[in-house]
């Protein structure tokens, strides 16, 4: 290979691309009628791509359907946002019935009627209001 | 089913949809990955990462603008040099590729049978040699050769100029050239 072939390989590379303009592949293309080793540089460039091809593939260690499970979507409502509200309202309705002079034992009496309550409440979301107002007007 | 479809399926809550965008290209994706990073595990978890953000910006996914592939391909390489950058930064030091390619186990996949022996030795020789170049380089011969994007794709995942790409090309191709040609396989 010539110092004219090294000098034009990166022509001759835009060529191969299809990327090279008309002058430029009109260069490139007049070595190579002329020149055997760039000839054979182009064909051994081929092969190179060729050989990328077959080397680019790669199977997982863990098989491909180990590699990725779809993330499950999270619940608008977790159980955990709701304990923590139910403890917070608790909380709080105890902190005002104490502050409104309440005693303990009512307040546990109260706090016990209340979740025993809970499920008829639940079920009936207006008579949950009502009670937790009557409750609530009665003790302030 | 065409994979617009899929996409436009998947934003509309199906997620059996994006698995099967999944498994149409997690093979090609952890490829990229497994030879961008040279590790196994770490390029399971970048997997991992790849899809989890194509499923969550999949609404920026414009089909007009180049294939589903190309898209998941810019990211993927967009997420393993930069993973790489980060590592060179958090280490304090330049990676040796040389010594990575020799550590990296890719003789684990060689087969047994005779007939396809010196088949196998010349892949895994040139995964070899993709190892010893530098991560643009690697990433612009495997975009362009192994994916088979053009060469505005390639510019366009790896955020340089086709001037640039076409530079990588040329040069990691002839570093290939001639370490191939030392061994004795052109």
């Amino acid at each position: 290979m010539t110092e004219e072939c090294q000098k034009l390989l990166p022509l001759i590379h835009d060529w191969v691309e299809g990327t090279a303009d008309e002058e430029t592949a009109f260069i490139a293309q007049q070595h190579l009628r002329q020149c055997f080793s760039c000839q054979q540089v182009v064909r051994e460039w081929e092969s190179i791509a060729e050989e990328i091809r077959a080397a680019f593939l790669v199977t997982a260690s863990h098989g491909e359907k180990g590699i990725w499970r779809l993330p499950k979507p999270e619940p608008l409502l977790s159980w955990r946002v709701l304990g923590i509200s139910g403890l917070l309202t608790t909380s709080l309705m105890g902190a005002t019935l104490l502050w409104q002079g309440t005693s303990l034992t009512d307040l546990l009496r109260l706090l016990v009627q209340w979740i025993l309550g809970t499920a008829q409440w639940m079920i009936f979301p207006v008579q949950w209001v009502q009670r937790f107002w009557d409750i609530f007007s009665h003790w302030a | 089913m065409d994979e617009r479809e899929l996409v436009q399926r998947c934003l509309q809550g199906d997620y059996q949809a994006f698995d099967e965008l999944v498994a149409r290209y997690r093979e090609r994706t952890y490829s990229l990955a497994v030879h961008l990073l040279a590790d196994r595990e770490w390029a399971e978890d970048m997997v991992q990462e790849v899809f989890l953000r194509a499923f969550q910006r999949l609404a920026l996914f414009d089909p007009n603008k180049g294939t589903f592939a190309s898209w998941l391909m810019t990211m993927t390489t967009r997420l393993c040099l930069n993973a790489l950058k980060k590592r060179n930064a958090e280490t304090h030091r330049q990676m040796a590729w040389e010594e990575e390619a020799t550590e990296f186990e890719w003789w684990e996949e060689v087969p047994t049978p005779e007939e396809i022996w010196w088949a196998t030795q010349q892949r895994l020789f040139v995964r070899r040699l993709l190892m010893t170049l530098p991560p643009p380089q690697r990433a612009a011969l495997l975009l362009r050769y192994g994916e088979g994007m053009s060469l505005q794709e390639v510019a366009q995942a790896l955020q340089v100029p086709v001037g640039t790409v076409k530079a990588w090309l040329f040069r990691g191709r002839e570093t290939l050239h001639r370490k191939l040609k030392e061994a004795g396989l052109l």
